[in-house]
Formats: structure tokens, C-alpha cells, sequence
């Protein structure tokens, strides 16, 4: 029974925390070019002469093509690549042998025309391989078969790559697969104005996902079972996405790549979307790929060095700047909300008002004394707020109640015909997410329980990301997740070492309520800990939590943030005295706490607790905590943790180290 | 006991690698989307070129055409999926402008009705036109016309963006023919 029950559990946890999806459509590929047939044959006796100079100075080993191939040599000495797809590989073993693969290359130059006309000679297949062979072995354009890639050359002419920069998108916590932020590749057009970006293209790397059940979404996503690939799509289609479906804020890295490094990347990516990677959500994700592809670049970068499982997309960015001078510049592309809210803070009371009429009925009556270059920063503001608030009439088009309100809103707003003054969102520098604390956090303490009448030493560990009271530079406010977070204790006079607690997964998501917005305040808590109370005296409960409710803030961006919350949740332990004696204990009750940011290195937590237990002995506990924690340094930060419940008050000192 | 936590931790683990990176395109459109798919046979293709035609999901949109299960095997044969396979974006002229106008619809509506935007200026670049404040301009003055209801098709919006911005020769857009 308890075995059933758990499993249960997982799958409503699953439940909550799977992606939006459904079946899968038919498709069709409409692309008319086909690549011709080589125009002469080219000299087959070159093949040979060719293979043994790429030999003689075995350029196999090159750190080029071991990155062009992906290949990387496991703990146990064997080589093996990432690209699963076998059309990446031309000799049979590829994958594991980078020789063979080189030799065939070369020799591929000299095959035959595909007979199918979709597919793709290896020349136009490879065109970052066929670059790398020719710098490294001058080869002899009048000796090679001549071809032209009429298909990559169609693909160039869209890109037309002038620069490129890696994007992250802010983190997403009302989407769980995005809590951890995401990267993607904008290439710029040659020559284009920045004004201009939006026509650039956007480059990410996504797991192609079959099916809708979520226990097999998270095993496949887990074990690789879900085939990765590249897309290109016009950047306008990320902005839309990314900046106005989700409101979250875009920051571009802008990369210092030589054109032959820019060309390399773009030939690349070519490649690598001819082929699907095995999807690791922890290691091979979307921000690997994507800094793999980069490091093709240029030998001289180092990026896939610099990381470590699991592979957080905020690291990756980090990693560009352990390259000094890779990155050139940083780039801001304020979310809608991030815009709505810096034009309601430039707004006067009054006009304020106005837009809280004008969401509501877009055709509210206008102060006469308002001047219509004032009446449009009114309206300009009420159909972004109208779209923060409404973002899937975003997808939905035309009919709705949404679309006809912001139909009206702007005909009033064209009808001023005055042109809205362009007042840029502040660049909120100490959000850039490459500022941020390091992702794993190394804690060590010495604490006093009142249970023990004694002291002990607290070992903590996480391995990412962040809580509500880390410093507060590059992580948004008032959000906190953390994925495996453990603390043990111990005990010098008992001489034992005892687990604490152990979160799989801690996310908390305080949205503060504002004039125009009411978003829910929820967390989820997913884990063991050991509970100090009397139907569990210091027993190791398994416990999952959620709670929803709300959060006000006060002061410049939040700095407090006070919350109410209503929490359910169940724990087991076979010491447990449970519901009708079992030993599964369910709860319902009350939550309320704050969270203070008093200084970028200075924030305080506090919470309280209290559930009612049914039919369990005793039917309630409660728990109360707060944190102190000041950042030192960067990477060093100072704690003091108190905590109460029913059998112990304790007290925490600890020191924390984020690497 | 143990042996339950072993399996309550592995089940969690799953649900919390769920949400370690994002990931996930899923394979089939939203059932808005379908809502938009099923009205349009327009020239680029059956799904449209507009947001609601691409799939959202963790891991980005996915064009429905492109993401199908055995979408895979597309792409190996053709190189990287992209704008190609369905919404062409050449980068100027008529086409590009249809694409733009329909995926950018809610973002363009609103720079018009401002006389001023990104969006504008995208505009003005895929037109090929001289200045986008004038651009701008133009196109907050016709608003009416070119967004005359709620309900209008993207392909009309974007027949009168294109047909406003040939008339006034002031404006010198250069690749949307005459």
C-alpha cells in the first residue's frame, strides 16, 4: 500500500510540474531547392594524397575537429560523441572513432550524388568540416569536385551572419521547465542597425518531445529518450515569446567572434541540425549544446571546461566570461512587464487613474484638463498593461473580449495622432544574471538545540540555485528554487552524524500585488526532513508540500515582501503517529512570512507555520524560522538561522561558500 | 522504510528534473492554435506564420510543421530546421512583411496606434522604405484603415500596411514593388 500511495504522490508531483503539451501533428516540409550534381569530378587520386597528410600530422587529435564531432573521452578512456542522429556520421563508427570519421570526410568529398533528392551531398552537409579540412590542408579547389549548396547557401543568405550573441531569458517560475532560464543564439545580420534586430535569427537547441504522459515525459527527459534538435527561427518570434507571451526579461550577450570564428559557428549549426542529440535535462540540455556550438568557434575558447552537472543556463553565460574578452557588450530587452511597470512609475496619480478605467472600459471618460500628449501615455500604458494581464489572448487572435478592448484602446490612442515619446526601461544592472552568486552553495555551522540541551556542527550542500535569502544581485527578488539541498548535524557528545533534511526540489514564487496585478504566491516542497514534534519526535518524514496565496510589497522594487499563504501537504514516516494511527500524517493550515532585502548584501527571512493534522495525534504542529544572511564577498556569505517548533528551538551560525 | 524514501526520492527526482532546464518543445499546437490553423489556407502553408501557429512551450516555439515525432528525420535530411519550411522571411519585400506582420500583430497594432516602435522600424527595414518616423506617422494616421476591426485578418492588415506605404511616394519604400 505504501508503495502505491508514494508512487501516487510522484505523479501528482509530476502532474504539477509538467509542461503544456498534447499529441502530435502530421506535418510536411516545404522547401523546393534541391543542391545540383557536381558540375566536374573532380580528381579521386587527391582523396588518397589528402587522407595521408591529414595523417602525417594526425589531425584527429586536432582540438577542432574533437569539437566539430562533439567527441569527448569518458572517465573510462573510451571516446564517444554527442550527435545520435546517424546522418551526422559518414564512417560507420563515428561516433566513437574520430579518425575514421576524418578519413571519411575527406573521402566524402568524392561521393556520389545522393539519389534522393532531399538529402544532402556530405559537401553541403559539412560545410564547418569542409572549412576546418581546408585550413588546415589548403586544398586545392581545382582538384575537388565542384558543387554548389544551393540549400546552405539559402540558409546563409537569411542569416546573412554579421554577429552573434547568446541570449538568456530570464527565469520563469510560473512555468517549471523554465525556472532555470534558458539560452538561445541570435545571429545578426551583416550590416543591419541594431534598431533592426528583430529581423536577426534566433537559434535554439529543444528536446522534440512524444508524449503527454507526465511519468514518461520525466523518465525519457531524465535517460536522453527524447531527441534533441536545433531550430532557426526569426529572432521577432523569441521577442514575442520570450519578452511579451511570458514577460521575461531577454539579456544578450554580444560575442567577440573573428569573422572566420562567426562563420565557423553558422556553417555549424548547419551541421548539427541535420542530426538530434539524445536530450539530457541535467547535462546535455538546451544551454550545453548551445555553448558547445560556440566553442566551434575558436580553439582558443574554453566554455565546456568551465561547466558542471547539472548544467544550469545561467553558468553557461558565466562560463563566456572566464574568456576574457569574448564578450563585448550586454544588451537589455525589457519583458513587458518590466516595461508596463517603469511606464506606470512614470505616470502622475491621475493619469494612473486613467489607466485603471481604461482596462476596464476602453472608452472611460477623459479628464478634460489632461493634455493628449499625457492621455497617451495613459492609454500607451493600458493596452501593455491589457497584454501582461490577458498574454494568451496574445495567442488567441481576434474575436475575444481582450482583442476588442485593446481594438478600441488603440483606435483612441491613434485617433490622439500625437507619436508617444520613446523613454527607454532602466538597464536594472544588478539583475544581469552573469552577476549572480555561483550556482552550488557549500555551508558549514555550529548550532545550539534545546532538545540536546547542546551543541552541534551543520554541514549543508545544494546544488543549485538560489533561495529568498541568498544575495539578492542576479536573481530576481522575490523567487526562490532550489534543486537538491541537503543539511546533516553532527552531534559531538553523541558522536553521531545524522541527516537534517533533504529537498529533491524547493521552489517559491512570491509575486507582489500591485494596483493592476493580483498574480498567485505559491510554493512547492518536495523532500525528507526531520520533524520535531509530538507525533513525530525527531523522525525523518518524507514531505510534500505545496501552498498558494498572496504577497504585498513595500518599498522601492519590494524590498519587503510580506506573504500569506495556505499550505497542504503530507508526510510519511513509519514512526509517524498519523492519520487514524497510520503513518501518513496529511496537513492543511495558514503560512505567513516576509522577506527583507535591507541591502544588496543584507536580506532577512522570516516564516511561520501551522497545520492542522486530522485525526492524527496530536492534530496540529507548527514551525517557525528566520534566516539572516549577509554576503561578504561574492562568493562568501555569513548566516544566522533560528528555528522553533514543538520539541526544540535551535540555532544556527553558519558560513556559506557559493562556487 | 528506507526502501519507501528510496522510492519517494527517485519518483521526486523525476518531478524535480522536470524543471532543472528548460527543454520540451512539445509536438502539436495549442488548441488555440488549431483554432488559428483551421481558418487559414494562406500561401505559407496551412498552420499560418502568426504566434498563435507556433507552438509555445518550455522550450520555445516550435513551428507545427517542423515538430512532428518523426520530425527528426526532416531535419537530418534537410539541414536545420528554419524559417524556411513554412514562414519564408527572405529578410525584405512583400513576403517578409507578411510573416513579420502576422507574428508581430499584437506589437505592430500597438506601435501604430503610437506612431512609434521596434516594430516600425522593422517595418521600415523589410519595406525598405527611407525613414521610419515617417513611416510611422503614415501608418498611425491610416490606423483605421489598416486595423478597421478587431477581427481582421493578418493578411488584410497586412495588404493595407503595404498598399498605405506604396501610395505616399514621400516615404520611398523600395522593395514592395510599386
Amino acid at each position: 500500500m505504501t508503495r502505491a500511495t508514494l508512487f501516487s504522490i510522484a505523479l501528482v508531483a509530476l502532474a504539477l510540474l509538467s509542461p503544456r503539451e498534447s499529441a502530435a501533428a502530421p506535418g510536411e516540409y516545404r522547401d523546393d531547392s534541391v543542391d545540383s550534381p557536381a558540375t566536374a569530378p573532380g580528381d579521386a587520386s587527391y582523396a588518397g594524397e589528402l587522407v595521408a597528410r591529414a595523417r602525417a600530422v594526425h589531425l584527429e587529435r586536432e582540438v577542432e575537429w574533437l569539437r566539430l564531432g562533439h567527441w569527448h573521452r569518458a572517465p573510462g578512456g573510451e571516446i564517444t560523441a554527442e550527435p545520435d542522429g546517424p546522418l551526422f556520421w559518414l564512417a560507420k563508427d563515428g561516433k566513437k572513432d574520430p579518425a575514421a570519421e576524418l578519413e571519411a570526410t575527406i573521402r566524402g568529398l568524392w561521393a556520389p550524388q545522393p539519389v534522393d533528392p532531399r538529402a544532402q551531398h556530405p559537401f553541403c552537409r559539412f560545410p564547418a568540416r569542409v572549412m576546418w579540412l581546408d585550413a588546415k590542408l589548403h586544398l586545392d579547389a581545382s582538384r575537388l569536385p565542384q558543387r554548389q549548396c544551393e540549400r546552405y547557401g539559402h540558409f546563409l543568405k537569411l542569416l546573412r551572419p554579421g554577429s552573434a550573441a547568446l541570449v538568456f531569458s530570464s527565469y520563469y517560475l510560473n512555468n517549471p521547465a523554465s525556472a532555470f532560464g534558458h539560452t538561445f543564439l541570435r545571429i545578426h545580420k551583416a550590416g543591419a542597425a541594431r534598431a533592426n534586430e528583430l529581423l536577426d535569427t534566433g537559434v535554439d537547441f529543444a528536446a522534440t518531445v512524444d508524449t503527454n504522459n507526465a511519468l514518461l515525459y520525466a523518465i525519457k527527459g531524465l535517460s536522453g529518450m527524447f531527441p534533441g534538435t536545433f531550430h532557426a527561427l526569426p529572432f521577432y518570434y523569441k521577442v514575442r515569446e520570450y519578452n511579451d507571451y511570458e514577460s521575461r526579461d531577454l539579456w544578450e550577450y554580444e560575442l567577440d567572434l573573428s569573422p572566420r570564428g562567426l562563420a565557423m559557428l553558422v556553417a555549424h549549426l548547419w551541421e548539427e541540425g541535420s542530426t538530434y542529440f539524445d536530450y539530457f535535462y541535467m547535462s546535455e540540455n538546451c544551454s550545453y549544446h548551445i555553448l558547445a556550438a560556440i566553442e566551434v568557434a575558436d580553439p582558443a575558447l574554453h566554455l565546456l571546461d568551465q561547466l558542471r552537472n547539472p548544467v544550469v543556463p545561467v553558468d553557461t553565460v558565466r562560463a563566456l566570461f572566464a574568456n576574457p574578452g569574448l564578450v563585448r557588450g550586454v544588451h537589455y530587452r525589457p519583458s513587458l512587464r518590466s516595461t508596463v511597470h517603469h511606464e506606470l512609475a512614470s505616470l502622475t496619480p491621475e493619469q494612473v487613474d486613467l489607466v485603471g478605467a481604461l482596462v476596464v472600459d476602453a472608452d472611460a471618460r477623459v479628464p478634460a484638463s489632461m493634455a493628449p500628449g499625457a492621455v497617451a501615455r495613459a492609454l500607451d500604458a493600458a493596452s501593455d498593461l491589457v497584454d501582461v494581464q490577458e498574454p494568451n489572448a496574445m495567442l488567441e487572435g481576434k474575436d475575444g473580449r481582450v482583442a476588442r478592448l485593446k481594438q478600441r484602446l488603440l483606435e483612441r490612442r491613434a485617433d490622439l495622432a500625437v507619436v508617444s515619446e520613446t523613454s527607454p526601461v532602466p538597464v536594472p544592472l544588478d539583475k544581469m544574471p552573469h552577476v549572480g552568486h555561483a550556482t552550488s552553495r557549500l555551508g558549514l555551522g555550529t548550532g545550539y538545540s534545546s532538545q540536546l540541551g547542546g551543541g552541534f556542527y551543520e554541514l549543508r550542500h545544494r546544488l543549485s540555485l538560489h533561495d529568498l535569502a541568498d544575495p539578492p544581485d542576479g536573481y530576481p527578488d522575490t523567487a526562490q528554487i532550489e534543486f537538491i539541498s541537503l543539511r546533516s548535524r553532527f552531534y559531538p557528545e553523541q558522536r553521531s552524524l545524522e541527516l537534517e533534511d533533504l529537498s529533491v526540489l524547493r521552489v517559491v514564487s512570491l509575486s507582489p500585488w500591485a494596483r493592476f496585478q493580483r498574480p498567485l504566491s505559491w510554493s512547492v516542497d518536495a523532500g525528507v526532513a526531520r520533524v520535531r514534534d509530538d507525533g513525530c519526535a525527531g523522525c525523518v518524514a518524507g514531505t510534500m508540500k505545496v501552498a498558494g496565496g498572496l504577497t504585498l510589497g513595500v518599498g522601492r522594487d519590494d524590498a519587503l515582501a510580506l506573504f500569506a499563504l495556505a499550505e497542504v501537504g503530507v508526510q510519511y514516516s513509519s514512526s509517524m503517529r498519523g492519520l487514524r494511527d497510520s503513518d501518513w500524517r496529511p496537513g492543511v493550515g495558514p503560512v505567513a512570512g516576509l522577506r527583507w532585502r535591507l541591502d544588496h548584501r543584507l536580506v532577512w527571512t522570516a516564516d511561520a507555520r501551522w497545520s492542522w493534522l486530522p485525526l492524527a495525534t496530536p492534530e496540529g504542529t507548527w514551525l517557525a524560522e528566520t534566516t539572516a544572511r549577509w554576503a561578504l564577498a561574492p562568493s562568501v556569505a555569513l548566516g544566522l538561522d533560528l528555528r522553533a517548533q514543538p520539541l526544540a528551538d535551535e540555532g544556527v551560525l553558519s558560513a556559506l561558500l557559493y562556487y | 522504510m528506507r526502501k519507501t524514501i528510496w522510492i519517494a526520492m527517485v519518483g521526486m527526482t523525476f518531478a524535480a528534473s522536470t524543471a532543472l532546464a528548460e527543454d520540451a518543445a512539445a509536438p502539436a499546437p495549442a488548441p488555440s492554435a488549431q483554432k488559428v490553423v483551421a481558418g487559414k489556407k494562406g500561401k505559407f502553408g496551412t498552420a499560418g506564420c502568426g504566434l498563435g501557429s507556433m507552438i509555445i512551450s518550455s522550450g520555445g516555439i516550435v513551428q507545427i510543421f517542423a515538430a512532428t515525432t518523426n520530425g527528426t528525420s526532416a531535419s537530418q535530411t534537410f539541414g536545420i530546421t528554419s524559417g524556411t519550411s513554412n514562414c519564408e522571411d527572405s529578410g525584405s519585400g512583400g513576403d517578409s512583411a507578411r510573416v513579420f506582420v502576422e507574428a508581430n500583430r499584437v506589437a505592430l497594432a500597438k506601435d501604430i496606434s503610437r506612431g512609434t516602435g521596434e516594430t516600425i522600424d522593422n517595418l521600415t527595414a523589410i519595406a525598405g522604405c527611407a525613414d521610419s518616423k515617417a513611416v510611422g506617422s503614415t501608418l498611425q494616421h491610416n490606423f483605421k484603415a489598416i486595423f478597421p476591426a478587431a477581427s481582421v485578418s493578418s493578411e488584410q492588415v497586412t495588404d493595407s500596411i503595404l498598399s498605405t506605404l506604396k501610395s505616399d511616394a514621400s516615404l520611398a519604400c523600395s522593395t514592395i514593388g510599386g
